[in-house]
């Protein structure tokens, strides 16, 4: 490595006088700090959502609590309708189930804006919640969002090829080359200490943006996982980088000229970061297309229709329809069990269907986890969403975790009008809670340190690659 | 009563890569297109001035300003071999298709506005490749503006459009729709609301009960409620709908700084997928289902007996229900709507024309 020390320091030097690369870097600041602020601010609208959503809830849970103890302070008269545990959970109460942002949520936004962030949970069918979506514009949903992980995936390789398609080409092209190879430089200590020069700077911006944007959107600076959470976010983010320098460093390795690197490099970025991914995708979707959702919705219907019918004989079947005529005690119950067995019903009618679209979706997921590995771009997004909590898998398991508490929820309620007990006061506090358990740090690190791996391997194999090139580079 | 959000979108369903974009024709000749023209011409003046052969073709008693539409008559006919069959089987296609010939007005507009969206990059990128010294800087420069104009600023728009427009939380939405239906859109509830169309029939018909009245009151009563609820939907989602619009027009705004926001607004409306496309369907729809329920009341109030839930209409009236037909707004709509995306498209062209003729002219001097 003869010489890298002398490269190194000249390359500083020419490169303080260097307006482009200033530019570039000025811009990479200026997009990255946008983003974390966008990130910051879709961050803080969602936890501001979260935190509202059970205050109303709460009240009036506490609230029908009060009268059903007042009732059972004095006996007198009928006990209040919400003393039926129909009443109470059938229509009155339900409890939002709320996934709250990691440390680190806004420099990916992930999934975020396609995925529920909370889930309305109540004793019907889980199909009658988890379907529900939160209102958005199209327009916006196509276009993605401008996030921190969107300029490094995207950009960041745009910025490393411009700063570097033509690191030993122009070189060679103006006769730089043969002249510090003749005062001993070794070939590769000289493209390294010129590669290292340039990504020396642009790994220290990172670092100092990914700091800013955590200290910006942070509340607890002592908190040990979000340091966690930030290592392996700057880990993902460096090698990804070190992918395209060496990329950058093999491609010059050819001996072409300069324009020629360029055109190949700003190709292999199409490759990697458009077309891949694309072509990953359609193959995910094709062999395991998710199953119509308008079929979920109709049958969805028919079976409630069925069940209708079914019980439209029956005089219940009148309350059903008309709940305000619902007089004496017996015939509420009678009428919430009638809605407990129409609920099952459907809910029997549609589960294999529900039951495919996890399938599918499953499936699918398994083979973006499996093809992510051919593209670098893939794996880093994958990454970085993983440790910022956007990713699907952090989806996947809210889900479960609220499908668990709707279990809970439902079993309290529904045991209760089966038996036909009356709620009391003392119950109110039984009803079940819906505690969050963020994903375990081991899952965290197997989610992100996999396809960490993956662009560590590209690295390596570049590095080896093109460090045996330079070895016969020719110098003129 | 009951108005639908849009549900069961496909993007729920989507695994993370599918925000690296579809792999559908658009994407390709929206976002691969002027990549392939950025590529086929960056060297056009750069590199001939690189290998020193721009200065003898220009001694040639060429002019400038030919060389440039030389090159780019070059350029546009390599592409064309490339481009003009695909967009030519689109429109073979179109008009085998079932229903599709009557879309072949839309197919050429389409094929028109795709080929201005490939001279605008075409055109930028000559005046580029002649402003700059080297072919890199052309192509660095070129490769830049078509990741900003293709990636950066739809995201931006988006993300704008979020922070400056935020559409309601769906709790929220639904939340106020419920306190309407309950209590009125202008503070008087539904009930009073029935309660003084009850007074008022009951008045016109000098009867004392509803079950004097000739006709079922149950049936008003329906209908009644029915236009309650229409209003507060109807006064809701025209709410949303307007939030909507703004968050698109702030898209509008940001395609002055992009040719593909431009380009696939244009593309979208002209193929029918564009959100104003879906609002229309959803409002025919609305409109076909209030025609029905409202036929049916009337049939109830008229032709019913009152208490009597076991009413069945015979077959007339359902005979008497047309089919819903969706009726698609005609292109001549669409190209208005399309307005201002044209209007950015035509000025993006007219600017990278004049771009490269003042580059070319610059070319003679520096060479002198």
């Amino acid at each position: 490595m003869k010489g890298f020390g002398s490269v190194f320091i000249q390359e500083w030097v020419i490169l303080k006088h260097n307006s482009t690369w200033w530019a570039i870097l000025a811009l990479l600041l200026v997009l990255t700090v946008l983003a974390a602020l966008n990130g910051a601010a879709r961050t803080d609208q969602m936890a501001e959502m979260g935190q509202g959503l059970n205050q109303g809830e709460m009240q009036t849970q506490m609230a029908l609590q009060n009268s059903v103890a007042r009732w059972e302070e004095t006996k007198e008269g009928d006990p209040p309708s919400v003393a039926s545990p129909g009443a109470l959970g059938l229509s009155v109460l339900s409890h939002y189930t709320v996934l709250p942002p990691t440390p680190l949520a806004a420099l990916s936004i992930g999934q975020t804006d396609v995925q529920p962030t909370y889930y309305k949970v109540s004793a019907h069918p889980a199909l009658t919640f988890l379907n529900d979506a939160e209102i958005q514009n199209p327009l916006n949903v196509l276009a993605g969002s401008f996030d921190v992980a969107f300029v490094i995936v995207f950009l960041l390789p745009i910025f490393i090829v411009a700063l570097t398609f033509d690191l030993m080409s122009k070189e060679k092209e103006s006769g730089v080359l043969g002249l510090v190879l003749a005062h001993g430089v070794s070939k590769t200590a000289f493209i390294l200490a010129k590669g290292a020069a340039r990504a020396v700077l642009i790994f220290l911006l990172l670092l100092l943006v990914g700091l800013a944007a955590v200290a910006l959107t942070e509340p607890d600076l002592g908190n040990g996982a979000m340091w966690l959470r930030f290592g392996l976010w700057f880990l993902v983010v460096a090698l990804y980088a070190f992918f395209w320098f060496a990329l950058a460093l093999f491609v010059n390795s050819l001996n072409k000229p300069s324009v020629t690197n360029g055109v190949i490099l700003a190709n292999l970025w199409l490759v990697f970061v458009v077309v891949v991914p694309a072509l990953v995708n359609v193959a995910a979707t094709t062999i395991f297309p998710a199953p119509s959702r308008v079929e979920l919705t109709t049958e969805m219907r028919e079976a409630t229709e069925v069940a209708d019918q079914e019980s439209s004989e029956s005089r219940e079947a009148f309350f059903f329809d008309h709940p305000e005529m619902v007089g004496g005690d017996a015939n509420a119950d009678q009428f919430f069990l009638q809605v407990l067995a129409t609920d099952s019903a459907v809910e029997r009618a549609i589960e294999p269907l529900m039951e495919e679209f996890g399938a599918q979706a499953q499936k699918r997921q398994e083979v973006v986890d499996l093809l992510q590995y051919v593209s670098p771009a893939i794996m880093a997004q994958n990454a970085l969403n993983a440790v910022s909590g956007t990713g699907t898998e952090r989806f996947t398991d809210f889900s479960e975790q609220v499908l668990a508490f709707h279990e809970n929820w439902r079993g309290f309620f529904t045991s209760r009008i089966v038996k036909g007990s009356q709620m009391t006061a003392a119950e109110f506090d039984q009803i079940p809670t819906y505690d969050y358990k963020n994903l375990s740090t081991e899952e965290v690190l197997a989610s992100t340190l996999s396809p960490a791996a993956g662009l560590a391997f590209f690295v390596l194999v570049l590095g080896v690659w093109s460090a045996r090139r330079y070895a016969r580079y020719p110098a003129v | 009563m009951n108005q639908n959000d849009a549900e069961g979108e496909p993007a729920r369903d989507a695994t993370a890569i599918a925000r690296f974009g579809e792999l559908t024709a658009a994407f390709t000749l929206q976002m691969l297109l002027p990549l392939l023209v950025i590529l086929l011409a960056f060297p056009s003046f750069a590199g001939e001035r690189e290998a020193g052969t721009l200065r003898q073709v220009l001694s040639m008693q060429v002019s400038p300003v030919q060389l440039l539409f030389g090159k780019a008559l070059g350029a546009a006919a390599a592409l064309s071999m490339f481009i003009g069959p695909i967009l030519l089987l689109g429109l073979i296609g179109l008009t085998f298709a079932p229903g599709g010939a009557g879309y072949l007005g839309h197919g050429f507009v389409l094929v028109i506005v795709y080929i201005i969206y490939a001279l605008i990059f075409l055109f930028l990128t000559l005046a580029v490749s002649a402003n700059v010294k080297s072919a890199q800087a052309a192509l660095v420069v070129m490769v830049g503006f078509w990741a900003v104009s293709s990636f950066v600023l739809p995201r931006a728009a988006s993300d704008a459009s979020r922070l400056l427009y935020p559409t309601p939380t769906a709790v929220s939405f639904q939340a106020g729709i419920d306190e309407a239906m309950q209590s009125g859109l202008n503070g008087v509830s539904p009930d009073t609301v029935v309660q003084q169309r009850q007074e008022q029939t009951l008045a016109l018909y000098k009867a004392e009960t509803v079950e004097e009245l000739p006709i079922n009151f149950q049936g008003m009563i329906f209908d009644l409620q029915e236009k309650l609820g229409n209003e507060v939907f109807d006064k809701f989602y025209g709410d949303l709908y307007a939030i909507f619009d703004q968050q698109t027009g702030l898209h509008q705004m940001f395609s002055v700084g992009s040719p593909r926001m431009a380009m696939q607004l244009a593309s979208m409306e002209l193929s029918g997928t564009a959100l104003t496309q879906h609002l229309e369907f959803t409002g025919q729809a609305e409109q076909y289902r209030r025609d029905l329920i409202e036929g049916m009341n009337r049939d109830i109030t008229f032709n019913s007996e009152a208490g009597r839930a076991d009413y069945r209409a015979g077959p007339e009236l359902w005979a008497s229900i047309e089919p819903f037909e969706y009726k698609p707004a005609p292109l001549g709509t669409l190209l208005s709507r399309l307005g201002p995306s044209f209007m950015v498209m035509f000025l993006w062209l007219a600017l990278s024309i004049v771009a490269g003729v003042l580059a070319v002219r610059k070319v003679k001097v520096t060479l002198g």
